[in-house]
């Protein structure tokens, strides 16, 4: 994470908790290494477990997460925000599992936003200390510790079902199944071994004696926390890998879902907002007195970087907004361009990477990545209403504690005199993380203008992608040796725009592999955008990797398979997608197959793109074929669609999209300069998951880094045409 | 709603009508259940289930 500027203080560290006995895991591993060793491979604060409230005995509470009540319904509290991604089916898929509950009688509700459930799980993936095997493994006390101090409550990085459901759900359900069958035994005086639970309902077959989860939830909250329940063997999954409709379907369908924008509250006022349109700049002035005196105009709000006009509805807030003409400063950037950025970026990488002295071929190429936005659906709205010292908040965020911490900040008060609501988020792609909440900074900082009365500020879709936290621009040169038999000796990429070691991680066989940093700063705010810095160096190293294919005479998906052998979860994913996709069998003249491969966020997968190129240069993505590796599946309706959706979201921004900068300022402002494919454009999606004994990967993100490099071999499968630069749509196509 | 309109004039739209028809953003990418979706409700009676 960069633009770490908000982050409370980390020297002031609360004493650490002492577990209590409503510890349900770890108790045994606490003892000698107290519990920095017991939490070690396991993600979350050990307060959470121990978060029962006092009434837990009336409420039928079990443990933090599940809340069983006498009508037998389980609710299950999800610690993770929905974006649209099915997280909390998934998460309460997992703990319906080994609970043994009856699906149709689960529900789930969203965590209030508490210190208790911080999660620490994104902080690793987030550090810069990425190593998937260790985040397969879960996160230490360190993490934990980072997670707390931050206030995270993240949902991001992919992480919600490998983290919170396998080290959290899981366990909390078969924990708490275990305590329904001591209590069934209890009351019937027999061996709870002899007992057995299946479908909400505990049966003793000898005595044919039963009685519903709800019957015995009470009970049951007086049983001792098992400290480590037994886990079901997967082969007896019932509700897991199965495709179970979301269970927030009905309320997408007839419109009860709530999200930020639909949240009102009586005598709520509505703010538009102008904001410098240089990052880093001031207003200077700006004369009010025209937008003053225009209807329902209440007062327009002079901040440091914005100004905000107030008024009886959005649509006079920016009826007034548009008679404004403020005039900021440029924070001294009015001379950055994309030009100059990228000017830049060639100068810091200087030549290509050296190579080994005696190959017999050599070659080298640049690959250029521009500036995207996010371009969530619902553009950001905060509500806020600022009281004496209190502040309530209502909006929509991805780390609802975080967003405490800035609204915090930015009104001068402690974080425990703020309470945040958050709602449903219209899509997150990255936008909603910590440390890219200007939108809550802003919001609350309008209505403490107009404290105590309470005011929505809504971002218009030109506000959201002119002061966006963009998925950075990147130029990346590559220099890769093959020997007399086309078997490459080394790929080196030198690189700007920033990179980690998973992404740019190459799988393949191949004795020299360095990929070098170069830095050239400029003043464009970043943030992560789905799938983070993969999305540009899944592009480069396997649109790379082809090129050396080509130039070793090979077939592109033979080229990878011959340097895979060591590589058995790449290697089987890669034959997949290429089985699935007919590889190898002709195509009609124009047509072509490409293929690419990525590790994420603890999953791998492999893509190939079936296109078609007219001869004028008209681009048609016909098909594209995914085999994905992320261990196994929970939802599997949820799991495909991520995929699906993964790579739609990645097909649009490598056809259309860039943010181009010029004064300093961002150039586009609305969908008509900064397009997304329609229906027409969309190809038909194929995905197919392959079960390793691997950890469970993520799959928010993993569908997004090897689309563009699929595509773009595919153009050259295609038309002999070698697409280096983003989006694709500016490199013409025409061949004959 | 747009989807509605197209039904209105066009029954049982086929794939390229649905392309023409249809020209809304979808953000999730789910274009092709969209497209599948409008392909069911064409076929349906109309009822509400």
């Amino acid at each position: 994470l960069k633009n770490v500027n908000n982050v409370k203080d980390p020297v002031n560290v609360p004493p650490l908790k002492k577990w209590s006995r409503r510890v349900f895991i770890g108790a045994g591993t606490v003892a000698g290494g107290g519990f920095l060793l017991g939490v070690a491979g396991f993600t979350f604060a050990p307060g959470r477990h121990s978060l029962v409230s006092d009434d837990a005995a009336v409420k039928g509470q079990l443990t933090t997460w599940i809340t069983i009540t006498p009508d037998n319904i389980v609710t299950i509290l999800i610690p993770h925000c929905d974006m649209g991604q099915g997280t909390p089916t998934a998460l309460a898929m997992m703990a319906a599992e080994e609970l043994e509950a009856d699906w149709p009688l689960v529900r789930v509700q969203e965590a209030p936003s508490l210190d208790a459930y911080a999660n620490g799980y994104i902080v690793r993936a987030a550090g810069g200390n990425y190593v998937p095997a260790v985040l397969g493994r879960g996160v230490d006390y360190g993490a934990y510790k980072l997670a707390e101090w931050f206030g995270f409550q993240v949902t991001g990085g992919s992480t919600a079902v490998r983290g919170t459901g396998e080290y959290g759900m899981r366990v909390a359900g078969a924990a708490a199944k275990e305590m329904l069958l001591a209590a069934a035994a209890k009351q019937w005086g027999v061996n709870a071994s002899e007992c057995a639970a299946k479908g909400s309902r505990v049966t003793h077959a000898a005595s044919a004696r039963t009685a519903t989860f709800g019957e015995l939830a009470r009970s049951a909250t007086a049983q001792p926390v098992p400290t480590s329940p037994a886990l079901k063997n997967p082969d007896r999954y019932t509700i897991r890998r199965t495709s179970p409709p979301r269970l927030d379907i009905p309320s997408k369908v007839d419109g009860s879902a709530k999200y930020a924008i639909d949240f009102t509250t009586p005598g709520m006022l509505y703010a538009a907002l102008e904001i410098a349109p240089v990052y880093g700049g001031k207003l200077i002035s700006v004369d009010t007195a025209a937008a003053e005196a225009m209807p329902g105009v209440k007062r327009i709000v002079k901040l440091e970087e914005a100004v905000a006009v107030v008024a009886d509805s959005f649509w006079r807030a920016r009826r007034a907004l548009a008679v404004l003409k403020p005039e900021f400063s440029d924070g001294g950037h009015s001379d950055v361009s994309t030009a100059s950025i990228f000017a830049a970026f060639d100068k810091a990488l200087g030549a290509p990477p050296e190579l080994p002295k005696d190959a017999a071929k050599t070659i080298t190429a640049d690959y250029r990545a521009p500036f995207l936005a996010h371009a969530t659906m619902s553009p950001m709205v905060c509500t806020a209403k600022v009281e004496g010292d209190r502040a309530e908040v209502w909006t929509g965020v991805q780390d609802p504690l975080n967003a405490r911490s800035v609204a915090a900040k930015a009104l001068g008060m402690p974080a425990a005199n703020i309470h945040v609501t958050n709602f449903l988020l219209g899509g997150g792609f990255g936008r909603g993380l910590p440390f890219n909440f200007d939108y809550v900074d802003l919001g609350v900082r309008v209505a403490k203008a107009m404290s105590p009365t309470p005011v929505k500020t809504i971002w218009t879709r030109e506000n959201d992608i002119q002061h966006d936290y963009y998925r950075g621009a990147a130029l990346s040169r590559h220099a890769g040796a093959l020997d007399a038999n086309g078997s490459p000796l080394a790929a080196h990429s030198n690189y700007t725009g920033g990179g980690n070691g998973e992404a740019v991680f190459m799988p393949y066989a191949i004795a020299k592999k360095n990929a070098k940093e170069k830095k050239a700063d400029h003043p464009i705010r970043l943030g992560q955008w789905r799938s983070v810095l993969n999305s540009q160096h899944g592009f480069f190293k396997e649109s790379f990797i082809d090129e050396m294919a080509h130039a070793a005479g090979k077939d592109p998906f033979e080229f990878r398979r011959g340097l895979l052998g060591h590589e058995p979860r790449f290697k089987a994913a890669l034959e997949k997608a290429a089985a699935m996709s007919n590889w190898g069998t002709p195509l009609p003249a124009g047509e072509g197959r490409g293929i690419a491969i990525c590790e994420s966020f603890g999953t791998i997968a492999a893509e190939v793109a079936h296109v078609a190129v007219s001869p004028e240069g008209r681009l048609k993505v016909l098909h594209v074929y995914a085999a994905v590796d992320c261990g196994d599946v929970i939802n599997l309706d949820s799991a495909t669609a991520q995929v699906e959706g993964g790579i739609i979201f990645a097909l649009s921004a490598a056809l259309l999209s860039e943010i181009h900068i010029k004064d300093g300022r961002v150039v586009e402002s609305n969908f008509r300069d900064y397009p997304m494919i329609h229906i027409a454009d969309a190809p038909r999606v194929t995905t197919a998951f392959i079960r390793s004994d691997a950890p469970l990967g993520g799959l928010g993100e993993p569908a997004v880094p090897p689309l563009t490099a699929a595509l773009v071999n595919a153009i050259h499968a295609a038309t002999g045409i070698r697409v280096r630069e983003l989006p694709i749509k500016n490199t013409p196509l025409k061949h004959a | 709603m747009a989807v509605a309109g197209l039904l209105a004039q066009i029954p049982r739209p086929t794939d390229d009508e649905i392309d023409a028809g249809i020209t809304n953003i979808c953000r999730c990418g789910t274009f092709a259940r969209i497209r599948a979706a409008i392909h069911a409700a064409a076929d349906s009676d109309g009822a509400v289930r």
